[in-house]
């Protein structure tokens, strides 16, 4: 065999040797292969190498399971049984508060046409003296006595101890010339000319 | 169906399905539709096949034996949750290794991303080159012991050294037996991935071991 020849047996060797290894060759193939290893020591090598690494890797002490392994598992499911139990009542929950909710949606679309459905009874009109009180800026009102509000909710002016209108924003018309200056005052000031 | 989860029942707990004995007979998928059918044993006995197999298999794929434990553990936990919809057509012990499988990668993917984790690893392979030896055999004297633990360890580094895609079908291959096809099952790629990613694993475990080996 050429060193040519052999070179390229070996790539072929290698890159197929899984084939080999495995037992997928045909048995013509095989035979070329068997062939190739008794004229090649490199590939010799190779094999022997790859078989007694394989035999040492496989020789490692095998592990075994820890013996609380079982324990622990048993323990471990029983979670998960507890899991899936509160899980379906959790399910179970959800799936009556929807009921729930559904049949309350449905009551309340069904309501105006229930209400249309009912009877109307005209009753007669009754007509009622209501006692008129007046307060002091000479407004009537239905209440006995003016009802209580609050010194945040009262009017500016009328609870504070100052002019009325002194804190509220005097209005100015916009005018229709817009030559005449424009009218500045601040905020609360009383308009003198006026 | 009473479904709570309990390996330690007594005999008499058994309902009337397979007797207990008559466990050890069955197929994985007939011990799973034993269980769905109500035999509390049947997932015991499930456990009981499995529990070394995916330990080695995890502990070979992630090279830590408590972790592997732990990622044992949370198979069989998933195995248990989801057995309703195991498909007895397919085999069972692929489906729990693709489980396992998964679960290993998902490791080695945290263990990249978290120094710590990288840390400790190295940490303990330290540990393990410096503790004392450990004379279990007379009939070999201290050198031998010593060269023969000293392979082993670099055959497991050199496993350890292995991409993750490869070392986990090279694991599947030459530790746990398994046909090209299962391969391609439990790690989902197509036959050629498989057969081109295990002899890129071979090809490389024969490079790192060669020196040592000579």
């Amino acid at each position: 065999m050429t060193t040519d020849a052999v070179t390229m047996v070996c790539k072929e060797f290698i890159d197929r040797y899984t084939d080999y290894r495995d037992e997928l060759l045909s048995s013509d193939e095989r035979a070329r292969f068997e062939e190739h290893l008794e004229d090649c020591e490199s590939c010799r090598r190779y094999e022997r190498v790859l078989s007694r690494g394989l035999t040492l890797w496989r020789g490692l002490p095998v592990a075994s399971a820890s013996p609380d392994f079982l324990p622990r598992l048993q323990h471990r499911l029983y979670h998960v049984e507890d899991a899936g139990k509160l899980s379906t009542r959790r399910h179970l929950g959800s799936a009556a508060l929807v009921a729930v909710a559904s049949v309350g949606l449905l009551a309340v679309t069904w309501m105006p046409f229930a209400a249309r459905a009912s009877i109307e009874v005209e009753l007669p009109a009754v007509a009622v003296e209501v006692p008129v009180t007046f307060v002091a800026d000479g407004q009537p009102s239905l209440f006995e006595e003016p009802p209580y509000v609050g010194p945040f909710l009262a009017p500016l002016g009328t609870t504070l101890d100052e002019p009325a209108g002194l804190f509220t924003t005097n209005y100015v018309p916009i005018r229709g010339d817009s030559t005449s200056p424009t009218e500045l005052r601040r905020t609360g000031q009383l308009d003198e000319s006026r | 169906m009473e479904t709570t989860p309990n390996l330690h029942v007594a005999e008499t707990d058994v309902p009337e399905r397979v007797g207990r004995q008559q466990l050890v007979g069955l197929e994985d998928a007939e011990l799973v539709a034993q269980y769905l059918a109500g035999q509390r044993f049947a997932f015991q006995e499930l456990v009981g096949r499995y529990q070394d197999r995916l330990l080695n298999f995890i502990y070979r794929t992630i090279g830590d034996r408590d972790r592997a434990e732990d990622l044992v553990q949370e198979t069989f936990v998933r195995v248990y949750r989801h057995l309703h919809r195991f498909d007895p057509t397919k085999k069972f012990s692929t489906w729990i290794y693709t489980i396992a499988s998964n679960l290993a990668k998902n490791e080695l993917r945290n263990r990249s991303r978290n120094p710590l984790v990288l840390f400790q690893a190295i940490k303990k392979n330290w540990e393990a080159d410096h503790r004392p030896l450990e004379f279990e055999d007379n009939t070999y004297s201290p050198d031998d012991l010593f060269r023969k633990r000293h392979l082993r360890e670099k055959v497991e580094a050199a496993v350890a050294e292995l991409p993750e895609h490869h070392r986990v079908v090279f694991v599947l291959r030459e530790l746990e037996g398994k046909t090209y096809e299962e391969i391609s099952d439990i790690t989902g790629v197509t036959l050629g991935t498989v057969k081109s990613r295990l002899n890129r694993a071979r090809n490389r475990f024969a490079q790192i071991i060669a020196p040592m080996l000579d």
